[in-house]
């Protein structure tokens, strides 16, 4: 259930409804938005309900929630919610290009990705040092010493990044590292691993299992926000279908209605879904256009030696050309690159 | 959640915490005047701490710097914290110099009022302000932190060297200061001048009513440039006066470069009805907004009811305002704008 109150109500009424569940043991999530605040209650729900809540003072009504998801829905909170991923900000206006290797292969690929995406207007670096591959023979990553030379990145250009995890085991270790925690589509329905991400600080990323509903992907997130984790961006990454012409089929109309049911910000990955370096310009394109809050490309400086997903990773310079239309397109849409 | 410490709870201070209470952010202030500390909790800008040290700050806080100059540096010297630590005082090299801590990121913003404390702080004060950052011995990153913290706010980031910072302050801000109480001395030399004063000189020594204390904190702390300021004036003035030509031609292009300020306040204008709640309405739309109004003026139309009701707002904010009385059901008009 959530609680609305007035908009004249008071920290003292909101207090007073805070008291009230606490003797009734429900666990409660204050959201304070730019008209209103509201109070969203996890519980024994027949004890909750039978309670007069719209008779205490500031309360405007007591709405039950149907949705499965609570806390990541637009009825709990109205306002879009902004990520803060170290200086850069994703969701509620401000739009972000993401960008890099697919994997951190070396110092030298990485510092030359980072240099050109840095440059061309990228506001967060992508590179992982863990990649899950569908064979266990291919290369798996640099493990820790692929975070290091991510921070030394950082450091060096000035911005924050997001890597993958996969094991919960490593959660603490990346966390340590990260401006960002992403997981990928194999991994949304993986809940340890998501409650571990609710329970450290860093925002994380929840990429849409490629065979997951936008019903089920909502689920996913509020596993992470229920565990006190509010800084959750979700990445819609294209989706299994009968189609054969792509890797798999970007749902471009998840963004409006995701947007519709959640306040968090998604964002969509043109170069996973596609899986060819050819539709990486239009599928962004059709990303700022559609309402998304950012995009998250690979771009490699030479994609023929790439050790992963070389077919679909972007040059520096066609990063840059396209960072071009994303402005022009961006500002048509009102948003801040 | 971003937890900020804002260590100086007055006008600024206060202000910031407000700002990014706003946005999400966790604010805790700390003031060694009470009564300032007080006043930011009761405007509902910071929970107080004991003291700085009791804050415990973690690498992904910010601590803010708000106090004036000579305290700013004296937290400097000896501060060492895993925090993000950014100052906004009005002098940039003493502080830099002074920073012992690794994440610092020297800061100014240029806004404030004319009256002083946590209880005229509001959160839009810094809304279409320059704010100068200056990156020197900081991380690119922590700099670009510091940047969308101040875009976050409402103003305008502007990147800066510590030097050229103080030598440009000097001239527009710390100068006028000086020069605004000599005028003011000057002016009792003769019995009966002050009786005379009119708009001209009021304009000219506005600054002059501002809290002497935190002045010459602000004057001491930029000593050097101040003076290069004051002796390149007294030059200045001096030839003024020796060539009727040189005279003549200074202020034809003082007149030239006045008109090239930065306009400081625009002009909504909105037609108004004679009913009730008509005014309120407008104050609804204020409200909402959170624009600050800096001025209002009411002509009444010379026949029946109503009037158009002029409106100054701070420069890029009128689009905005004028939005919201067209959502309340008004006809608003952007007026050109006016310098201040």
């Amino acid at each position: 259930m959530i609680i609305v109150m007035r908009s004249d109500a008071t920290r003292e009424d909101v207090d007073r409804v805070l008291a009230r569940l606490a003797e009734v043991d429900a666990e409660a999530h204050v959201s304070e938005g730019s008209q209103r605040t509201i109070i969203g209650i996890v519980g024994d729900r027949t004890l909750i309900q039978q309670l007069p809540w719209e008779a205490l003072p500031g309360v405007e009504r007591a709405v039950p929630v149907l949705k499965p998801f609570k806390f990541v829905s637009r009825e709990f909170q109205p306002d879009d919610s902004v990520v803060h991923v170290g200086p850069a900000r994703i969701g509620g206006g401000h739009f972000a290009p993401i960008a890099g290797p697919c994997a951190v292969e070396s110092r030298e690929q990485l510092f030359a990705s980072a240099e050109a995406v840095q440059k061309a207007g990228a506001t967060i670096l992508r590179g992982d040092a863990f990649k899950p591959r569908t064979s266990p023979y291919a290369f798996q990553g640099l493990g820790e010493a692929g975070l290091e030379l991510l921070a030394e990145a950082r450091a060096e250009f000035g911005l924050p990044f997001v890597v993958e995890v996969l094991d919960p085991r490593d959660v603490d270790l990346v966390s340590s590292y990260a401006d960002l925690i992403r997981v990928g589509t194999r991994n949304m329905a993986n809940f340890s691993l998501l409650s571990e991400l609710g329970r450290q600080s860093k925002p994380v990323m929840l990429k849409r299992g490629f065979t997951a509903t936008i019903e089920e992907w909502l689920n996913a997130a509020e596993y992470i926000y229920k565990e006190g984790n509010h800084d959750v961006v979700l990445c819609e990454r294209g989706i299994r279908t009968f189609e054969t012409a792509t890797r798999n089929t970007l749902d471009i109309s998840a963004v409006p209605i995701v947007k519709g049911l959640s306040h968090l910000p998604i964002i969509i990955d043109p170069s996973h879904s596609g899986g060819h370096k050819e539709l990486v310009a239009p599928l962004t394109r059709a990303a700022v256009a559609v309402g998304a809050d950012g995009f998250m490309v690979d771009v490699h400086p030479t994609p023929e030696t790439a050790l992963v997903d070389g077919p679909q990773a972007i040059l520096p310079g066609e990063f840059a050309e396209l960072m071009d239309e994303v402005r022009a397109l961006a500002a048509a849409m009102n948003l801040e690159v | 959640m971003a937890r900020a410490l804002i260590s100086g709870t007055g006008l600024i201070g206060t202000s910031i915490a407000l700002g990014l209470r706003t946005r999400g952010w966790e604010t805790l202030g700390w003031d060694p005047n009470p009564d300032a500390l007080e006043g930011a909790v009761r405007v509902g800008a910071v929970v107080a701490i004991e003291s700085l040290e009791s804050a415990d700050l973690r690498a992904e806080d910010l601590l803010v710097l708000a106090g004036p100059p000579s305290a700013v540096r004296a937290t400097l010297s000896t501060l060492d914290t895993p925090a993000l630590v950014i100052d906004v005082a009005s002098v940039k090299v003493p502080m830099v110099a002074a920073a012992r801590t690794k994440r610092f990121v020297g800061t100014h913003p240029m806004a404030g009022r004319e009256v002083t404390g946590p209880d005229s702080a509001r959160p839009g004060l810094f809304r279409g302000a320059t704010w100068v950052v200056v990156p020197e011995g900081a991380d690119e990153f922590d700099v670009r932190a510091v940047e969308s913290i101040v875009s976050d706010l409402g103003a305008r980031p502007v990147r800066m060297s510590a030097a050229q910072h103080d030598a440009a302050v000097a001239r527009i801000s710390h100068l006028p200061q000086i020069v605004a109480a000599a005028l003011l001395d000057g002016a009792g030399e003769v019995d009966g001048a002050m009786d005379l004063a009119a708009g001209s000189f009021r304009d000219l020594t506005r600054v002059a009513a501002s809290d002497p204390s935190i002045w010459m904190d602000i004057l001491t702390a930029n000593r050097s440039e101040v003076a290069a300021a004051v002796e390149a004036l007294r030059d200045r003035l001096a030839a003024l006066v020796a060539s009727d030509d040189d005279l003549a031609r200074t202020l034809v292009d003082a007149r030239r470069l006045r008109a090239t300020l930065t306009p400081g306040l625009a002009v909504v204008r909105v037609a108004l009805e004679d009913r009730p709640g008509e005014i309120a309405a407008v104050g609804r739309a204020l409200s909402e907004t959170g624009i600050d109004l800096r001025d209002l003026q009411l002509r009444h139309a010379p026949y029946g009811g109503g009037g158009i009701l002029t409106l100054s707002v701070r420069s890029g904010e009128e689009e905005a305002f004028r939005q919201a009385l067209e959502a309340g059901g008004f006809s608003a008009t952007i007026a050109s704008s006016e310098s201040g």
